[in-house]
């Protein structure tokens, strides 16, 4: 047993700190919110160059070859900064590819991933295709993106369906919704005009994929978490009512404890289930687990902040909100509370 | 982070279960029914067992009869007999919180008197704080101790102390100093039970759980039985039950029932369907499942932070604060798994899980009150935790 982060991962996680310190404040993302196209290329080029589209890759396809939990690392990390872009839909379709038949194309296309030449949207939420097209829902950052990767579940047979963004331009409806990241459903052209490749994968293997992904999004909101935790602790001990700082008011203490423990829960579970994939086991319970609780608490997180905050919290001048509706959209997207209670009941012995 | 087991760890978990498979005879895995009704979870004959096979003092030093193990060792302890629904009542007080005061503050002579034979489990003792106006402001105690020559007279009433009925010694918080501050006044003592004056009667809780009140009169406790020195008490007593603190957090037979929960609504049907098909009831096990998995996480780091002498006092009331509500929940939540039935009380023969949810249902208030309740756990994670201001008043 160890529940201390080793040196090498405490250095990671500095620079990824330092990183999003200068490249993602509350002002980028203020602007993202505002860009039409959502997201600076740029700044996802530089991720590159940190090597973070890359981290679990092999170094042979220009990756760092690291074990799983340093990308944990970075998606907590992350959370505390909340920059915009396709980063978890980048490195999601990266593992999924990675766990997808080996080829010659796929690992051409791996190794773009982690150059940042081939930045990728992610779809999860079913299709509805008939024989002509199909519809794509809430697909982010569509528009910017190199290519959208599609899983596709064809009579039991399981493929990544990976498309050029820009042969789909035209069928691009945007969606405007509360977390401010850019949302499009998406038509996809008929199949016989359809352009792309396709990568089969074992259903198990998506499954893995799908699974450390959840772990990452869950890894995100904990850092979410965290965020609005720092927040409303400096709010509670400077704000004064009643001659009093409110954090000397025992109901507003609870409104932070609350939080404190709800996040200091899903950390260890969020972390042991980055453990069970690093170790290369089943985390199929622990990931579905850890993406329930990171959704509970989000939630306990920022709404239980915004109270502490008041009527100061609610402006759009104030960061919070920013991560409170960051939160909503990681919530809702990357794994909803009943599709997540209903895979870990199906585990439970 | 490393969520593993040394195999030291795991081949004690072996032990300590195959232990229980031969004392008490049954499988984990088998529903069994919960201690009759005016139980306090002592059994004599297993508490000796327990000695004789050396697990009753993993976490003590070799010398006083213990077995040297850390903190994770004795959170192993307690999950497995949890697992086994051992009846481990008077451990917790005798060897943890008592013994632990001892190690930390006892004179050699009152340790070489009373460990070994806690040890071997001859002896039980218990803890005296709480009093009739002294409950969340344990420091605010009443009961006086007078010097009489050699001896401190004792008089006063400590009430809800677990196993004070069965102890032979009760570690008693006394007032030495009425002049002085009400934390900086207070010295403890180590009583002897069958001493004149004293008397011990037992409190029955609703669930039929017993804890004891007792009764003081002039109770004549020798000088040579203060324990940590005059006045010196209260500072004593927060750093001892500090370090016995983790061990509130332990999630105790919850494991157990959630499977047992699973299969009972994997094999009974309600309503014409499946209890398992009912979405609300198997969602609401799936998150029990997953606090359950978080209380254990939070139960061994607290350990795991202990034994490796970092800041664990943040972890253990997090700990203790979470599993404590989630007793709650586990009931709750068997409710939806049993439907009406789960109200039938254990003596019912056809009571679903031997009437365990039911008894969960009258025993859980208690588990969000004893050992500090919800609100000071809170108070303590905003303020000692997180560095809010006290809003101390007087």
């Amino acid at each position: 047993m160890n529940f201390r982060f080793t040196e090498d991962e405490e250095i990671f996680a500095k620079s990824v700190r330092d990183f999003l310190t200068r490249e993602s404040t509350p002002k980028h993302v203020r602007q993202w919110e505002q860009d039409p196209v959502g997201f600076s290329r740029e700044t996802m080029k530089k991720m590159a160059d940190m090597g973070w589209f890359g981290v679990c890759l092999p170094e042979k396809l220009g990756g760092l070859g690291l074990p799983f939990d340093y990308l944990t690392i970075l998606f907590h990390q992350l959370g505390h900064f909340i920059p915009h872009g396709p980063i978890w839909e980048t490195v999601v379709s990266g593992l999924v590819l990675l766990h997808a038949k080996p080829s010659k194309h796929r690992d051409e296309l791996l190794s773009r991933m982690a150059r940042g030449e081939a930045i990728c949207t992610l779809t999860l939420h079913p299709s509805t295709p008939d024989k002509k097209s199909a519809i794509l829902h809430f697909v982010p950052y569509a528009a910017g993106s190199d290519y959208i990767v599609t899983p596709q579940n064809k009579g039991g047979r399981q493929r990544v369906g990976v498309v050029p963004a820009q042969s789909v331009a035209a069928g691009l409806a945007p969606v405007p919704v509360t977390s401010g990241e850019r949302m499009y459903h998406v038509s996809l052209p008929s199949r016989s005009t359809r352009t792309g490749m396709a990568f089969p994968i074992s259903r198990p293997a998506f499954e893995t994929a799908m699974d450390m992904g959840r772990i990452l999004a869950a890894a995100f909101l904990l850092g979410i978490s965290e965020r609005a935790l720092e927040i409303a602790v400096q709010y509670a001990g400077e704000r004064v009512q009643f001659g009093r700082p409110i954090g000397s008011f025992q109901a507003v203490q609870h409104l932070v404890a609350d939080i404190k423990v709800k996040t200091e829960g899903l950390r260890l579970l969020v972390y042991e289930a980055s453990s069970a994939v690093t170790q290369g086991g089943a985390a199929r319970r622990l990931a579905s687990m850890a993406k329930f609780w990171a959704n509970s608490t989000a939630y306990t997180a920022t709404k239980n902040a915004h109270q502490v905050l008041g009527g100061f919290g609610v402006m759009a001048e104030t960061d919070l909100q920013l991560f409170y509706r960051r939160a909503k959209g990681w919530m809702i997207n990357k794994g909803g509370e009943a599709d997540m209670l209903d895979r870990v009941a199906e585990t439970l012995p | 982070m490393d969520f593993s087991f040394t195999p030291e760890q795991e081949a004690l978990r072996k032990r300590i279960e195959g232990f229980c498979e031969k004392h008490l005879g049954r499988s984990k895995r088998k529903v069994e029914s919960l201690p009759s009704e005016g139980s306090d979870g002592y059994d004599r004959a297993f508490h000796l067992a327990m000695a004789e096979a050396g697990l009753l003092s993993l976490g003590w030093p070799r010398e006083y009869g213990g077995a040297g193990l850390g903190r994770v060792a004795m959170a192993v302890f307690s999950e497995v007999v949890g697992l086994y629904e051992a009846p481990v009542g008077a451990v917790g007080t005798s060897v943890g919180l008592v013994g632990q005061s001892l190690f930390m503050y006892g004179t050699d002579e009152q340790k070489k008197m009373l460990l070994p034979r806690i040890a071997r489990g001859e002896i039980v003792c218990a803890l005296g704080i709480t009093e009739p106006n002294a409950g969340s402001d344990a420091a605010s105690v009443q009961m006086k101790a007078v010097k009489d020559g050699d001896v401190y007279r004792i008089s006063g009433s400590k009430i809800f102390v677990s196993s004070g009925h069965i102890a032979d010694y009760i570690l008693t918080l006394t007032r030495t100093d009425p002049a002085a501050p009400k934390h900086k006044g207070l010295s403890l003592f180590l009583v002897d039970t069958k001493l004149p004056g004293f008397k011990a009667s037992r409190i029955k809780t609703m669930s039929g759980w017993v804890v004891s009140e007792l009764h003081y009169e002039d109770v004549p406790a020798p000088e040579s039985m203060m324990v940590g020195g005059l006045n010196q008490g209260w500072l004593c007593l927060t750093k001892s039950l500090g370090e016995e603190r983790t061990g509130l957090g332990g999630t105790r037979n919850m494991k157990r029932l959630m499977e047992e929960m699973v299969h009972y609504a994997r094999t009974h049907k309600r309503n014409g369907r499946k209890v398992w098909d009912d979405d609300t009831v198997r969602r609401a096990v799936a998150e029990f499942a997953t606090r359950l998995e978080i209380a254990r996480l939070l139960y061994y780091q607290a350990a795991w932070l202990q034994e490796n002498k970092h800041p664990f006092d943040l972890p253990a009331s997090i700990s203790k604060l979470f599993t404590s509500e989630l007793y709650h929940q586990c009931a709750d939540v068997g409710g939806g798994v049993l439907g009406p039935e789960a109200q039938m009380e254990s003596s019912s023969q056809t009571a679903p899980l031997r009437g365990k949810i039911e008894y969960l249902y009258k025993h859980c208030p208690a588990s969000t009150i004893g050992g500090g309740t919800s609100q000071i756990q809170r108070n303590i994670i905003a303020t000692r935790g997180l560095g809010l201001p006290t809003g101390k008043v007087g």
